[in-house]
């Protein structure tokens, strides 16, 4: 019996730069998953829209990235419909916590797919920005989602 | 059970106090394995970012 416990990684648009720009980093989470956890680094489809450029000065890094996190259920996480509909509520209720902050419906999102993930496991979202991702993620009230600052 | 035995690593033999030699990386057979001997290979050693990320770990709720 493993006595590792799952955890997936789910990286937003800071996380992919930031493991995009540092192999060792990105090493490092990939070697945790090998010897600590079960589980997969995956970047949310959606956050994407907040990655590639069309600049292949940077997005060559973002390509070499996504090769490397490439493992058997893909480098990409699926939204589905029902998350989609969950970030919308999430943000809503964020925005009546927080009513000076501007959440983004991308950061919405990818908080209603740790929720839905948390199902099955542990969940720590790899961000440059953890402020407003804490706070949807509190709105969940879901108890084993981590938020990591990378940068 | 407590923190320390989640994180051995006992399937790899790695040892739980956040030493994970260049040598283990080549008996690795998860996911990553080929990505990490691939970037071992080009020279990157991600051990010292490893005991970051477990220390940071200890934190994250289960």
């Amino acid at each position: 019996v493993s006595r590792r416990y799952r955890r997936d990684f789910l990286l937003d648009s800071g996380g992919v730069s930031a493991l995009a720009r540092d192999t060792d980093l990105l090493d490092g989470y990939m070697l945790t998953l090998e010897v600590d956890f079960e589980g997969s680094i995956q970047i949310p489809n959606f956050v994407m829209a907040e990655v590639c450029t069309g600049d292949p000065r940077h997005d060559t890094i973002v390509d070499r990235l996504i090769n490397d996190i490439r493992s058997p259920v893909g480098a990409y996480a699926q939204l589905s419909d029902a998350a989609s509909n969950r970030a919308g509520v999430l943000r809503t209720e964020a925005r009546r916590a927080a009513p000076s902050r501007e959440i983004s419906g991308i950061d919405a999102l990818l908080v209603a797919v740790a929720e839905e993930r948390s199902h099955n496991g542990a969940v720590t979202i790899l961000t440059g920005d953890p402020g407003d991702i804490r706070l949807l993620v509190e709105r969940t009230r879901r108890t084993n989602i981590a938020v990591q600052h990378v940068s | 059970m407590k923190r320390d035995e989640h994180l051995d690593a006992s399937r790899t033999g790695a040892p739980s106090n956040g030493v994970v030699s260049g040598e283990i990386i080549d008996r690795l057979t998860g996911p990553y394995a080929d990505t990490l001997r691939r970037h071992k290979a080009e020279g990157f050693d991600a051990t010292k970012h490893l005991a970051e990320i477990r220390a940071e770990a200890t934190a994250w709720p289960t």
